[in-house]
């Protein structure tokens, strides 16, 4: 397998899609019943990596943002949290592009291929960041958190643990150096 | 129809002191020069098929 041997393509409205089978229902059904709806929305957009005869892998980017309550010290939190002060005014966010769903076929695991991938879109937003971009977010199924974590990706929460997905995200800044 | 995509949760109390933090960790973070250059090659290998 050689990964120049595929192209690299944006989904489109009406695409033909190729056979495809990650051994997840639940990721074969979002490629091949909502991805297009979901462009269409104008909610996300998804890339198809294929080869002459099948989808390699897939991803969906949409825009996100990280929004967390801004403390300057440890010590200013803890008056805050003993006052019960409402939140809603002190939220900061930034920027981030969301990884909502990501998938390689069966027939190509083992190759590094969703490496490659999220090595693609750190750099993208690294070398054309366009609008600004801080932060990459995933969605992760819970059989993908130690890929994610092998990735650099750390968890927003400890409140989703055991749920079936889990927010994790990765921090583009040391990128820059 | 698959399960929807979750909304990227707002952060609070803890989890926003624990963010904070490791974003103020990050600044000072440096990505070792074998990784960032894999991330480099596989970003042009990609760049490279890209039809858009």
């Amino acid at each position: 397998m050689n990964i120049v041997d595929f192209e690299l393509i944006r989904l489109t409205k009406d695409h033909e899609f190729k056979s495809f089978d990650c051994k997840d229902k639940d990721l074969n059904e979002f490629l091949l019943n909502d991805s297009k709806n979901f462009l269409v929305d104008l909610v996300a957009v998804t890339y198809l990596l294929e080869s002459d005869n099948d989808i390699v892998a897939f991803f969906s980017l949409s825009n996100d943002r990280i929004s967390a309550e801004d403390f300057e010290s440890n010590n200013k939190w803890r008056k805050f949290r003993a006052k019960s002060i409402s939140s809603s005014k002190r939220l900061k966010s930034y920027p981030a592009v969301k990884i909502g769903r990501l998938a390689v076929s069966h027939d190509y695991k083992k190759n590094h291929i969703g490496t490659s991938i999220l090595d693609y879109i750190k750099e993208l937003f690294m070398d054309n960041n366009l609008t600004g971009c801080k932060f990459i977010t995933v969605d992760a199924y819970n059989d993908s958190l130690t890929f994610y974590e092998k990735n650099g990706f750390k968890y927003l929460t400890d409140e989703d643990n055991g749920k079936d997905t889990r927010a994790m995200y990765f921090d583009l800044l040391p990128l820059d150096s | 129809m698959a399960k929807p995509i979750k909304e990227t949760p707002i952060l609070r109390g803890k989890d926003a002191v624990k963010f904070n933090q490791e974003m103020e960790k990050s600044k000072s973070e440096i990505i070792p020069k074998a990784i960032r250059e894999r991330m480099k090659s596989n970003y042009s290998l990609l760049k490279s098929i890209a039809k858009f």
